[in-house]
Parts: C-alpha cells; sequence; structure tokens
C-alpha cells in the first residue's frame, strides 16, 4: 500500500476538516514569519541607530567613564583625541573614526527666572560625522536650517526641543553647564538648524554643537580631549576583531592609559537584552505552532473516532499497528507541509511589502529611550523562512502521532462492535 | 565712702556686662564687621570626593547690601556675583544674559562649594531677619562665646533658625549652625583664624560644612582685607560687569 496515495486521498474525503486544520497553520506560519521579520527589523535598526548616533561599531573611552556615567564625569575623558583618530584610521580595519563630547545642561532666559530647562549636549564633528550621522540630511528644510557656521556659537536644536520651547533658527539660548574644573559656565549660542530624527532619543531636549564649540564649553581644549571617540569599521571585518586590535594599540600607548574599547554590543544593555529576547521569541514561535496543533490534533482525534470500524477493518485485513500511525501521521505531514508553506509564502509577500513603509508607533514609543524609531519595519531574511517552514512542518505533523498511535491500539473485533 | 562707691561701680559693671541682651551683642558683633566699604581677596578651596578644588577671588562690599565678586582664577572663566538689594546676578563672559537668583536659588552652591550664594554675599542685617535671643554661655575652641540663637521673622529669610557663637571678648563670631525648618542641621561654619584688622575682628580662615554632602568641606581664606576704601555706588552694577 502507498501511504502517501492513501493519505492523500483520506485528507480529501473531508475537505472542510482538513481546511480547518490547514488554515490554523497557515495563520501561524504567516505570523511567525511577520513577528520575526519585525524582530530582525528592530535589531538591525537599533543597531544601524548605534552606530550611527551613540557608540559607532566601536567606542572607545575611559575604562572609568560607565561606572559614573548617570553624574555625566567630565574628568574621565579622551586626550589627544586627534592624534588617536589618526592612529586609528590607519588600522586596516578602521572606515573612519570621530570625536563626541556628550554633556548635560540648562536653557535658561531673563525673562523666564527660575525657569531652568534640562537639555543634553551633543558636541560632534560634522564634517567626520557626514558618512554616518550625516546632519544635512537630518535638516529641517522648512525651517531654513543650515550647518553651523566655522569658528562660530551657531548650534543646531532637535525638533523635539524647537517645539517644546517655541525656538526657531535665528534664536539665541543660553546655557548653563559645568566644566572639567568643576566650574560653573554659561554661554550665549544662536540657532542655525533644526534637525529631525526618527528616534526620540535623538529628537527630544538635544542641542548639537560643533565639536570645538563643546571642547571650549567644557574646557577640554587645553588637552584636545573627547570625552568618547568613535570608531566605525569597514564592511567585512568583525567587530570583535577590530576591538581586540584597537585595545592591544590602545595598551602599548601611555598616553592612552586607562582608556578602552568597546564594540556596541558590550556597550548597549538594551540591545543585549533584544538579542536575548529573540531566543524567546523562537521559543514562542514553537509554542504558537504548538497552539495551532492542536486543531491537528482535535481533527485527527475526530477522524479516529468516525473511521474506527476503517481502522478495525483494516487492522483485520493484516495492516500493522506502525502502518496505521504512519497512515494519520502522513495525512497530519500533508496537510502540515501544505499550511506551512501557504503561510510562510503569505508572510514573507507581507514583509517584504511592508519592508519600505512599516507600522508607525511614533505616538506610543514617545519618552521611551530604546535607540530604536517608532517605524517597525519588517527585515525578511531566507532563514526567517526556512525556520518557520520546517517548525511548522515538524511540530504540527507530530501533534497527530499521539492521537494516531492511540488509534494503532485499537481492537479490530471492538472496532466492529461500536455503531457509528 | 570711697568703699561703698567701689562697690556700686563692681555692681554697675557686673550688671552691665551680664546684663547684655542677644540684640546688643549681635549690634556689637556687626558693627565689628560691617565697614561703610571693603575690598578683600582670598580663595576658596573645596574638598569632596573628587578632590581638591582651589578659587580665587576679589570682593567688594559697600554698606550692608552691595557686594561684587569676582572670581580670577583659570576654571572660572571671569566670572562675577554682583549683590544688590534683593537680588543676586551672576555674570559669564560668554552669555549674553546675567542670570538673577533668586528664592530657593539663593541656596544654590558657589564654585561647587558648600557656600551658598546667600552665605557668600553676606548674611547682612540679622536684626532685620530674624528674632534672637541669648541661651547661655558656652566655650569653642577654649574660648569663652555668647550662645545666641535666631529664629527667622519671615518665611523668605533661607535658613529658619541660626545659632551663633559670639565671642565674649572681641564679639566676632566662632561658630554658627544653620537649621531647617525641622531643625535638621543643614550647615555648620567654624572659623579658623580672627585677626585684628584696622581695629576690627575678622573671621579670616573658616571652614564650611554642608551638613546634606558627604565628604564636602570648603575652606574660605581671606588673604587681603581693606575697609573704608573709595568705591562709588554705580560700581555695583549690571553695566559695570562687562
Amino acid at each position: 500500500m502507498n501511504t502517501y496515495v492513501v493519505a492523500w486521498r483520506n485528507i480529501g474525503r473531508n475537505k472542510r476538516r482538513t481546511a480547518l486544520s490547514a488554515v490554523a497553520i497557515t495563520v501561524a506560519a504567516f505570523g511567525m514569519v511577520l513577528l520575526f521579520s519585525i524582530i530582525a527589523g528592530l535589531s538591525f535598526e537599533m543597531q544601524d541607530n548605534f552606530v550611527r548616533y551613540i557608540t559607532g561599531d566601536i567606542l572607545i573611552e575611559h575604562e572609568e567613564f560607565e561606572k559614573y556615567q548617570d553624574i555625566n564625569p567630565l574628568h574621565f575623558y579622551v586626550p589627544d583625541q586627534e592624534e588617536l583618530i589618526k592612529k586609528m584610521e590607519a588600522l586596516e580595519g578602521v572606515a573612519h573614526a570621530f570625536p563626541r563630547i556628550n554633556f548635560g545642561g540648562q536653557l535658561y532666559s531673563q525673562a523666564s527666572i527660575g525657569e531652568f530647562k534640562r537639555v543634553s549636549i551633543f558636541g560632534f564633528d560634522p564634517v567626520a560625522e557626514s558618512d554616518t550621522m550625516n546632519m544635512t540630511s537630518h535638516l529641517v528644510p522648512e525651517t531654513n536650517s543650515q550647518m553651523p557656521a566655522a569658528n562660530s556659537r551657531e548650534v543646531i536644536i532637535s525638533e523635539g526641543l524647537a517645539k517644546r520651547e517655541g525656538l526657531k533658527v535665528g534664536d539665541k539660548i543660553n546655557l548653563a553647564t559645568m566644566t572639567v574644573r568643576r566650574a560653573a559656565f554659561q554661554i550665549t549660542m544662536k540657532i542655525s538648524g533644526i534637525a529631525y530624527f526618527d528616534f526620540s532619543q535623538m529628537n527630544e531636549g538635544i542641542v548639537f554643537i560643533p565639536f570645538d564649540l563643546a571642547q571650549y564649553i567644557v574646557d577640554y581644549s587645553g588637552f584636545d580631549g573627547a570625552m568618547s571617540v568613535n570608531v566605525v569599521k569597514k564592511t567585512n571585518v568583525e567587530r570583535g576583531d577590530l576591538e581586540k586590535q584597537i585595545n592591544d594599540v590602545l595598551k602599548t600607548e601611555s598616553a592612552y592609559q586607562g582608556i578602552t574599547a568597546r564594540a556596541f554590543e558590550n556597550v548597549s544593555t538594551i540591545y543585549s537584552f533584544l538579542k536575548m529576547a529573540e531566543y524567546i521569541y523562537y521559543f514562542m514561535g514553537l509554542l504558537f505552532f504548538l497552539l495551532a496543533s492542536t486543531v491537528i490534533i482535535n481533527t485527527t482525534m475526530m477522524v479516529i473516532f468516525e473511521r474506527t470500524r476503517e481502522i478495525g477493518t483494516l487492522s483485520a485485513l493484516g495492516m500493522k499497528g506502525k502502518e496505521i500511525v504512519r497512515l494519520f501521521f502522513t495525512e497530519a505531514l500533508i496537510i502540515a507541509i501544505i499550511g506551512s508553506l501557504v503561510g510562510v509564502v503569505i508572510g514573507t509577500a507581507m514583509a517584504i511589502w511592508l519592508e519600505p513603509t512599516g507600522f508607525d508607533f511614533k505616538e506610543a514609543m514617545q519618552g521611551v529611550d530604546f535607540q530604536i524609531s517608532g517605524m517597525m519595519k519588517p527585515k525578511w531574511n531566507p532563514v526567517i523562512a526556512i525556520f518557520v517552514l520546517a517548525a511548522g512542518i515538524v511540530v504540527s505533523s507530530f501533534a497527530a502521532y499521539f492521537p494516531a498511535k492511540r488509534a494503532s491500539r485499537i481492537k479490530p473485533i471492538e472496532a466492529m462492535r461500536k455503531d457509528y | 565712702m570711697k568703699k561703698i562707691l567701689s562697690v556700686i561701680i563692681i555692681l554697675f559693671l557686673t550688671g552691665a556686662l551680664f546684663g547684655q541682651t542677644a540684640e546688643e551683642i549681635i549690634k556689637r558683633m556687626e558693627s565689628n564687621q560691617i565697614k561703610d566699604t571693603a575690598y578683600s581677596e582670598g580663595k576658596i578651596i573645596v574638598k569632596d570626593r573628587f578632590g581638591e578644588k582651589i578659587t580665587s577671588f576679589n570682593s567688594w562690599t559697600k554698606g550692608e547690601e552691595l557686594s561684587l565678586i569676582e572670581f580670577t582664577s583659570r576654571a572660572e572663566r571671569g566670572q562675577k556675583i554682583l549683590r544688590t538689594e534683593d537680588v543676586i546676578y551672576v555674570f559669564f563672559p560668554d552669555a549674553e544674559e546675567v542670570m538673577p537668583i533668586g528664592g530657593a536659588a539663593l541656596r544654590d552652591s558657589v564654585v561647587g562649594s558648600d557656600l551658598s550664594y546667600e552665605d557668600m554675599t553676606g548674611d547682612k542685617g540679622l536684626l532685620d531677619s530674624y528674632d534672637v535671643a541669648l541661651l547661655g554661655s558656652e566655650a569653642i575652641d577654649g574660648h569663652d562665646c555668647f550662645h545666641i540663637t535666631m529664629k527667622a521673622k519671615s518665611p523668605t529669610v533661607p535658613y529658619p533658625k541660626q545659632d551663633v557663637w559670639v565671642d565674649k571678648k572681641i564679639y566676632a563670631w566662632r561658630l554658627v549652625r544653620k537649621y531647617s525648618l525641622s531643625d535638621r542641621l543643614i550647615k555648620e561654619i567654624k572659623i579658623n583664624t580672627i585677626e585684628n584688622i584696622e581695629g576690627s575682628y575678622i573671621p579670616m580662615d573658616m571652614t564650611i560644612q554642608d551638613k546634606l554632602k558627604k565628604n564636602s568641606s570648603t575652606r574660605f581664606i581671606i588673604e587681603k582685607i581693606q575697609f573704608n576704601i573709595k568705591i562709588d555706588e554705580s560700581f555695583f552694577s549690571l553695566e559695570e560687569l562687562y
């Protein structure tokens, strides 16, 4: 007996029941492909945002900085940043490197005595970061924004800050902060531009200032200090290898004692959690398939119930127990293959179609410090499709194994006696 | 007769000495320290968990209300504090606006020290702000002192309660403790050195501890002081800051 032919014929005997089982698996497979594509998209976006805006591929900073970062320890700086950048850019795997000085401050105005508005100051080199952050591309065109003029006290502010404080291009702002010598400092600067970023961390309460102005404000100029140096790697270079190479260089230079390099995965707790969460999502995917498989279990049991006499007859005619198991298992397998395949195809099509536009969760993500924008864009890859297809087939078909095993134990005499 | 007269004089003197009120003691202490004008140079040494920071300054005062402090150390980059009748202004050369400080901000730290803006620009006119009472005598570092307690007359006064120990011989304060409304000790100022300058006893070296901070103390040292120099009132104006 050709099990496959018989199984195929059997699943056609009750098309509605077969369709119900297949649809349940299709829905689960479709959902899993879309979910994993969205997670892949989040992971990719977070990584991209880290490299562009926060750490680069490798973050070089003082080893004590992270421990005290809540109090913004300016005295844990990277000295001679220009020399360090030259050394980094001479390494084989480095595309480019740039300095940063990030610190906190307060905006104030004589017109609003006593009202200090907390802001973050983002000191960056617009020329060195033209390939990564590319500030020019973030300027809001309708506001007549320009990049700050060289050697000026012009700054760019985030769109969120502009809206919050009613600021526009051409306005002056007064900033109060502390310097590395633990002295209070205040300065007046002029807004030359307003910038918009997709994710809220970069769009709320930030003043972007040219790096040399940031050095002057925090009083780093005397030793050419930076708070960090960010390194961007070349495409086919492993981040871990580059991290080790940079640390080897830093250890040999007496000027950079106490300065360390870390790949961004080792910097961000949130990114590490997201990578860990991926495994949890894969496990949840398997659970979803199990849930969907309860439909197959249910329909298989109903089929066995209805075909008890038939099973008894087959058994009486000499069909062995394991052949009966194989028959029902094969029926479930065919349904699982069809359901999973259709679900994966639909899920793939949906993920690819949504990739350019995504889902808009910006309102929900307001104020969430998650290094992602509010736009959730799926990022499909073949591994997702293969995993979901395999999981769907395996879990769904094996779910039918137990009722099939039970069916194989039905005694022919008892089967014949039953009225169905 | 001579004997009776001597007894009367002794009794009178004794009565005068022990009959001083807290107000009289405070008045005498303030007259010792508040001059028509004064110019001083000094430094503030701050010690905390991050190490030691030294800030140097020049200071001009006129009467009870007007004072100008110019920080001369490199780190401060020309910062100035101007006190007029009711407002304290902080000036930074890089800022186009001068920042006024009032209300609770008067208790903010100056140059990261345990001194507040209110402490720095003077606790003038104590009797205008406080009701005072004499609690008794106590020795501070071997100096016999009047112990006076002061309660603020209005809620706008930065320190609701202060205790002052005034040296009985020279009418200069040796120790000040400042308290919150709930009687919690906020600040303690201890005088290390008092010098006689042009006939007045002036605290030249003092240690201030902000009791709300851990492992932090400030030493305020006057290195040079001159009284009754010529300063025009217009010197204490916003225009003069630039």
